[in-house]
């Protein structure tokens, strides 16, 4: 199969006692990643003999549209890294044995204190478009990663690189300087981020699509939805790639993921969720693959905050959760519980440290002790990782105990990295699994771009120092993977971005300048993304205008049919059925309805999917059936008020001296409903119609998210919940127009109505 | 026969609501677990002491869906009653006094044409997201329905004159609204209670739903939804029994609140008689 992101890879490497050592604010426990294949998927994703031919598709956890980004120095999210690596190569990476191998490296080589590091390139590699592998591409790619101009997360690995001091010795070798001393660079090498791009290129959009020496060349791009690859074939590893074509679909929702899985939709399934794991264990036509290793996750206290500068409390707090409950319910027994440091499993881990228990006794004790009794705190979680939420939340059951008050504060998963995580005292994270001196230089030395616990202690700096510096030299095969992404550069960087972008100017300056820039057809950016409002917002518009269309076209015929039909015989059987029944449909908030139709045809009946995923570039129309239950849902929630008016009208016309005349005349009931009383009932019923529409827009928005349908919605919801007023104020503004079009054309459809209204001047009076 | 039957259909939906409300409010006290007490494994199917299994943090579905309706019940009360009484004060001002009208019925006009959805999105984007904002929506989005009506039903009770005497008379325009205007009125404004504490129900519980309002481990019914959805398969009382919850109490709410309304207007119109 090909190279996807290894969740949390385990580094073979051995390392010195120098580096043992507990720290102090966390509580650890360890899961599995786990992954899902289709038994018929090619390629042998689901057996063990790999197959030629075909067409992969995947299914990876990915963020929204605005974060899903092409450049490989930038992609932080697994769905970008799983397009990056299967585009780009890095100098040197891990194979799918966990063992780091060169790749476009052919050999690293040190001089006597490390400093400056000899890369000789692979011979014979060529770029998509058939340019051949120079080294002048790779030091491009590492002075564009290191540029401060660029801001890129990547420049994090690749910090101890000179990049103004590094030069070109020959076509395929490069030479490195480093500001320091290293033993491993290597390791710094095959980090999340440092792929090997064209000299020269510095954007990678769809105007201009990316060149990579990897195994597949690009070949389609939908933001936030997904990626085409195809099969590079003159790709330097011999007979690989396997397959044709790779797809790599993205899917914020662990339950969309797993759906788009069991519709068929895919054939491999990235990050399932432990409860998914459990459910589908009896299905055979998945074989799911737990990690040999996993991802720890952990609570962290900043120690430098109070009340956790108390080492008591800290103490109490680790005695007060209980991880064997924890991993049993949370991960459904996949995972077990980690002591209170980081590392559990790697070389050189303190193993002989008594694993700590739930002992809320001795934490009731320990916080009298620290005159802290009755601790009330506040744990900030989000749901980005699956478990997070039900953790801290069980963790806060386990404290009471003890006599501690958790207060779980739930944020938007997406803002969570940014604005919650190293900015509040108590949160929570994961790590996938790192040799320990990366972990401690990513989150245990003061300036660490990662200081989760608050941990800033000079002396300890010092000797972490030393000790990188003196690691054994022997180190150009030895590499320290990065793993799973605990965002680490990516917070920084976004709030830089957030600085840039002027949020804290006063908001009524904002808004007038977002008005301004509206006047003249810009709806500014997202102050989220910082990406222009009009880009996202096209990108998902369409699909949401077809739903709406869609509706709106069974919506019209359905209201007034059974409206008339009920109208013409008010009182009667008839009648009083369409009304309860109107009255009963109608009265269900939109997601119950959703939820109860998708119980019976997605469940309960399986015959229609129960996700409505649009393949990229395709329309929502060319797979007629992901519209199915979002319009019949959308429908059952408008069209009983649609019936009610139409049905009032009509049993008013009905009523009226022309229709008992008409009826004197012997002219058939059937007529007289048709050809006198419809056009007359419907003149007045028109404009309420188009009322409907303003209930439409809060339908439209909750039928998309429960289907996962790739509306606007989702990004309206995580806009909303993240305060981003720029994007929320345009989409406000487009609803509101769409409202104002929805009048307008009953407007017209009254004129067309009654003719009277259409000779000059004869607007009734 | 068929009126005494819709009559006896109305009474029982009007019972059931009245039994739901009673369940949500005093079911925290009947419930055997606290809401957030961990009883099981997550996503247990039903069985002893768990009738209708666990959650996914393996909390007690049935002690979580008896504590949950509470805070559908309030919210949605509490959108109704803001609404009735700014909606109310508006009609009613704008009805009594004609130089008062234009100032207060435009921008209500305005209003009614505004989705309701966006209200909502404003505030919460504006202001962060929490059950006050949504039940200011919930109210706002039926503040401009309910003004029209009263300020209509004013109108014609102020033509008869007595309200033009009373306030000759000298008495302060609140009491004559109070005392005069509101019992006059009462039976047709309040024609479409049942549809509109309904749809405040369902308004509510949609915000919620899309977490725009209670955040968790809150016990609320659309939460209970929302976050046991991905243990549809697996665990389907999670979902449905919360689902099923507010599908009854708007359903039932809506026809209840339409045979009340019948029963009002009988009053009034014997008294009238």
């Amino acid at each position: 199969m090909p190279a996807l992101p290894s969740p949390a890879q385990m580094p073979e490497v051995a390392r010195r006692s120098l580096l043992r050592g507990a720290f102090a604010g966390a509580v650890l426990l360890g899961a599995p990643a786990l992954v899902g294949c289709r038994s018929d998927a090619p390629a042998g994703a689901g057996s063990l003999s790999p197959r030629r031919g075909g067409n992969l598709r995947v299914v990876v956890s990915g963020a929204s549209t605005t974060d899903d980004v092409l450049d490989p120095h930038l992609a932080g999210s697994w769905g970008g890294g799983a397009v990056a690596k299967n585009i780009f190569d890095k100098l040197v990476a891990h194979d799918n044995d966990l063992v780091p191998r060169p790749r476009l490296a052919e050999k690293l080589e040190p001089n006597a204190d490390g400093t400056v590091w000899t890369v000789r390139l692979r011979r014979g590699v060529t770029w998509h478009d058939g340019k051949p592998l120079t080294a002048a591409d790779v030091l491009w790619s590492v002075r564009r990663i290191l540029d401060p101009a660029n801001k890129l997360p990547a420049a994090a690995d690749l910090a101890m690189v000179d990049a103004a001091a590094s030069r070109v010795v020959d076509d395929h070798t490069v030479e490195l300087r480093t500001t320091q001393p290293m033993a491993d660079l290597g390791g710094l090498l095959a980090g999340w981020y440092v792929y090997v791009v064209q000299d020269g290129t510095n954007r990678f959009d769809r105007e201009h699509p990316p060149v990579g020496t990897g195994p597949f060349r690009f070949d389609g791009w939908a933001p936030g939805e997904r990626t085409k690859l195809v099969r590079n074939d003159r790709y330097w590893e011999a007979g690989k790639p396997y397959v044709d074509s790779v797809e790599i679909i993205l899917a914020a929702e662990a339950d969309a993921r797993l759906n788009v899985l069991l519709s068929g939709q895919a054939d491999i399934v990235h990050e399932m969720s432990y409860v998914q794991a459990k459910a589908e264990q009896g299905n055979r036509s998945l074989t799911i693959h737990a990690s040999a290793v996993g991802t720890f996750h952990s609570f962290n206290m900043f120690v430098d905050r109070e009340p956790f500068t108390d080492p008591r409390v800290r103490e109490a707090l680790k005695l007060a959760v209980d991880r064997e409950a924890i991993v049993e319910s949370v991960f459904f027994g996949y995972g077990e519980v980690g002591n209170d440091l980081y590392g559990k499993g790697a070389p050189n881990y303190a193993d002989a440290i008594p694993q700590r228990v739930y002992d809320p006794d001795r934490a009731r004790a320990l916080l009298r002790e620290a005159g802290k009794e009755n601790l009330r705190l506040t744990l900030h979680t989000a749901d980005v990782t699956p478990g997070y939420v039900q953790a801290a939340l069980l963790f806060a059951e386990h404290a009471k105990r003890a006599g501690i008050t958790i207060e779980v504060s739930k944020s938007a998963a997406d803002s969570y990295w940014t604005d919650v995580y190293l900015k509040r005292p108590f949160t929570q994270t994961s790590w996938g699994s790192y040799a320990l001196e990366w972990f401690y230089g990513q989150a245990l030395v003061s300036g660490a771009a990662s200081n989760e616990t608050g941990w800033r202690r000079p002396a300890w700096d010092q000797r972490f120092a030393l000790a990188m510096r003196v690691l054994p030299g022997d180190a150009a095969d030895v590499i320290l993977a990065k793993g799973a992404g605990a965002g680490t550069a990516t917070p920084a960087q976004k709030a830089a971005l957030r600085a840039e972008l002027g949020l804290d100017r006063p908001a009524v300056e904002q808004y007038l300048d977002w008005m301004a820039g509206v006047l003249r057809g810009d709806l500014g950016r997202s102050s989220f993304s910082g990406r222009p409002v009009t880009e996202i917002v096209a990108a998902r518009l369409p699909n949401t205008l077809v739903l709406a269309a869609v509706a709106t076209a069974v919506l019209v015929p359905v209201a007034v049919g059974f409206g008339a039909w009920a109208g013409a015989r008010a009182g009667r059987t008839r009648d009083r059925v369409v009304t309860t029944v109107a009255v009963t449909v109608g009265s269900l908030p939109e997601f119950v309805t959703a939820t109860l139709l998708i119980a019976a045809f997605a469940f309960a009946v399986p015959v229609l999917p129960a996700v409505s995923m649009v393949a990229p570039g395709a329309h929502p129309l060319s797979t007629p059936e992901i519209l199915v239950l979002p319009v019949v849902t959308l429908v059952a929630v408008m069209a009983p008020q649609s019936i009610r008016m139409v049905r009032a009208q009509m049993s008013e016309v009905m009523a009226t001296e022309y229709v008992r005349m008409a009826r004197l005349h012997g002219i058939p009931e059937r007529r007289i409903v048709t050809r006198h009383a419809l056009r007359n009932a419907l003149a007045p019923a028109m404009p309420l119609l188009a009322g409907s529409v303003t209930w439409l827009v809060g339908g439209i928005v909750v039928v998309e998210t429960v289907f996962n349908y790739p509306g606007i919605s989702q990004d309206l919801v995580r806009a909303i919940g993240q305060r981003d007023l720029p994007y929320v104020q345009s989409v406000t503004l487009l609803f509101a127009a769409v409202t104002v079009a929805g009048y307008l054309l009953a407007d017209l459809a009254v004129v067309a109505l009654v003719p009277k209204l259409r000779t000059a001047g004869g607007r009734r009076s | 026969m068929t009126r005494g039957r819709r009559r006896w259909a109305g009474r029982a939906a009007g019972a059931v609501a009245a039994l739901l409300v009673v369940v949500a409010v005093a079911g925290p006290w009947l419930a055997p677990h606290d809401p957030t007490d961990v009883v099981g494994l997550p996503f247990a199917p039903p069985g002893a002491g768990q009738p209708l299994g666990t959650d996914y943090l393996g909390a007690d579905v049935a002690s979580r869906l008896l504590h949950g309706g509470r805070t559908v019940v309030v919210l949605a009360l509490a959108a109704g009653a803001l609404a009735y009484l700014v909606g109310g004060g508006l009609g009613l001002a704008a009805g009594l006094f004609g130089r008062a009208d234009t100032v207060l019925m435009r921008p209500v006009d305005v209003l009614i044409a505004v989705p309701p959805f966006l209200v909502l999105a404003v505030l919460a984007a504006g202001t962060g997201r929490g059950a006050a904002v949504v039940v200011l929506a919930a109210a706002l989005a039926n503040v401009p329905g309910i003004a029209r009506v009263v300020r209509a039903a004013t109108l014609e009770v102020g033509v008869r004159g007595y309200v033009e005497v009373a306030l000759a008379r000298g008495e302060t325009w609140i009491r004559v609204a109070g005392r005069d205007v509101l019992p006059n009125i009462a039976a047709l404004v309040l024609t479409d209670v049942g549809s509109r504490i309904s749809a405040m129900v369902a308004m509510v519980a949609g915000a919620n739903f899309l977490g725009l309002g209670l955040q968790p481990p809150t016990a609320d019914w659309a939460l209970m939804v929302a976050e046991n959805r991905a243990g549809l398969a697996l665990q389907p009382w999670a979902v449905l029994a919360p689902a099923l919850a507010i599908a009854v109490l708007t359903i039932t709410v809506n026809l209840g609140g339409d045979e009340l309304a019948a029963r009002l207007r009988r009053a009034t119109t014997t008294v009238a008689a």
